[in-house]
């Protein structure tokens, strides 16, 4: 699964609780920084694993500190999925 | 068969305080896992006396009552964690009022109100509330719950294409009323009227509806609203306000007209947002605003529209609630809310960090969630019910207890809940330094 695939499928769930949200988000920036709030987050991340198929635990994701963090735990748990 | 495997199940074990409500609303499969999951961690919490939540009361949500909780344990304490801010909900004459309404009309409505859900009770709540606020052409129209409110009156008032700019501090019932709209949202920074200004320079342009939704009392921080500002902005730059006075209507204001009285708008504000479970004693909520709005809600607010019309006996309740609240009770309730409000926050002030203002929603920081289940236990067994809120209800770090003071605590028990909350303090790490 490459970086970029992960990416897109994360901003399409922004796009999806942030309306307005365009294709080339910063992997670097925080989802607050997109005006998603907290439960906008929990959609976002549950939603993309479900698209993903890939299951990150629960408490992995509370030290995420921006987009490219949740990308290194989807790569890190796609193996582990698989 | 549970799919909650060993490794899950001992993660939880061993750190269930640092479980958020958040992680449990994650599904990740066709597997209901977050259900088994929570179902384990509510049984952990009880196993470890710690559940304090959903506590049954056995009387009226007095100042000072017994709870049962889920573990059996029975425990006294003084209530701060009800909104009855004025006591209302258990006044003889509202009583009185409540059973001969149930007595002349039966138990349901039977019907949405637009169809033929509508009895008279439910108008004279509605005149009652017209005449209580006091303005030439206005209506309400009247829902089962608050949280209806916002989301039935923001999904009519706004359709895709149109915007709904909020404070981020904004209830949820805001949101979901946007988001079921299909406009555009924007949040401003709480309380922030450059922020505002800012946002409203880029949305408005003469074309598009514009709603701006915020609240007279902000009940996760205990702050008021700034209403004034903007309206102000709302009319420079041509957008309709939305107020949720939940927290505030019959409290605020000279004549508890709310926030909107006390800042000198309330005939400025579009629509007015009342929730009946507050100080109204009952429950249900309504919005107030010019007539030909109020028509269209009624009609246009699909869960309203879609929804048996408010129960006749707490209707019947809630009007003579109206009116008392519009006598010297309501006077003298709404001036002992604000002494008590005060004394209580005196109490705490410098010795712990305490937030918002000087509304009746007294707010005490503690910071690290994962302190919230012993902390909350801590404090029901001590003898004082609060409402602690965390995350994602607030920002991760920013844990706090908030707590309801009433017109009818005495200021004895206020001095008891105050000493509860330092001895917390102490034993917990979050005096003032």
């Amino acid at each position: 699964m490459e970086r970029q695939d992960i990416l897109k499928v994360i901003e399409k769930h922004l796009a999806k609780s942030v309306p307005g949200i365009e294709a080339g988000i910063d992997p670097q920036k925080k989802f607050t920084d997109y005006g998603a709030n907290s439960l906008d987050i929990v959609e976002i991340v549950s939603g993309s694993m479900r698209e993903l198929k890939v299951k990150i635990p629960r408490t992995e994701l509370s030290d995420i500190q921006n987009i490219s963090g949740l990308i290194d735990k989807f790569e890190a748990f796609a193996t582990k999925t698989a | 068969m549970s799919t909650i495997d060993e490794t899950m199940s001992k993660h939880l074990k061993d750190h269930f305080a640092e479980y958020t409500y958040d992680m449990f609303m994650m599904n990740m499969s066709s597997e209901l896992e977050e259900m088994e999951l929570f179902s384990e961690w509510v049984d952990i919490l009880n196993k470890k006396n710690l559940y304090t939540f959903e506590a049954v009361r056995s009387a009226a949500q007095k100042t000072e009552i017994d709870l049962i909780r889920q573990n059996g344990d029975s425990v006294h304490i003084i209530n701060l964690s009800s909104y009855n801010y004025l006591g209302f909900s258990y006044h003889p004459d509202v009583i009185k009022a409540a059973q001969d309404a149930v007595g002349k009309y039966g138990l349901g409505a039977s019907s949405s109100p637009v169809i033929s859900g509508t009895y008279l009770v439910h108008k004279q709540l509605e005149e009652g509330l017209v005449k209580f606020f006091d303005l030439p052409d206005r209506g309400v129209s009247l829902f089962t719950a608050g949280y209806s409110v916002n989301l039935g009156a923001i999904s009519a008032f706004i359709k895709p294409g149109n915007h709904v700019v909020m404070d981020e501090a904004s209830h949820m019932s805001i949101v979901e009323g946007a988001k079921l709209s299909g406009g555009e949202m924007t949040y401003f920074k709480h309380n922030d009227m450059l922020h505002l200004e800012e946002i409203l320079k880029k949305v408005c342009d003469g074309f598009t509806r514009v709603l701006i939704c915020i609240e007279g009392v902000y009940s996760g921080d205990g702050d008021y609203g700034n209403v004034k500002g903007v309206v102000e902005l709302a009319k420079k730059y041509g957008a309709y306000t939305l107020v949720d006075e939940a927290h505030s209507a019959l409290v605020a204001g000279e004549n508890g007209r709310g926030v909107c009285e006390m800042q000198g708008v309330l005939e400025d504000v579009d629509m007015y947002v009342m929730t009946f479970s507050k100080a109204f004693g009952g429950v249900g909520g309504g919005v107030y605003g010019k007539k030909e709005i109020i028509q269209y809600l009624n009609w246009y607010a699909r869960c309203r529209m879609f929804s048996c019309a408010l129960d006749p006996a707490v209707t019947g309740g809630m009007a003579k609630v109206v009116e008392l609240a519009g006598t010297e009770i309501g006077k003298e309730r709404r001036t002992r809310i604000k002494s008590n409000a005060n004394y209580f926050r005196n109490l705490l002030q410098g010795k712990v960090n305490v937030g918002g203002n000087d509304s009746w929603v007294v707010i005490v920081n503690f910071g690290d969630e994962s302190k919230t289940l012993n902390l909350n236990d801590y404090l029901q067994r001590a003898g004082l019910d609060t409402s602690i809120i965390q995350f994602p209800a607030v920002p991760k770090g920013e844990a706090r207890i908030r707590m309801f003071v009433t017109s009818e605590h005495t200021e004895e028990q206020l001095k008891k809940a105050a000493n509860i909350i330092l001895s917390a303090a102490e034993k917990f790490d979050f005096l003032k330094k």
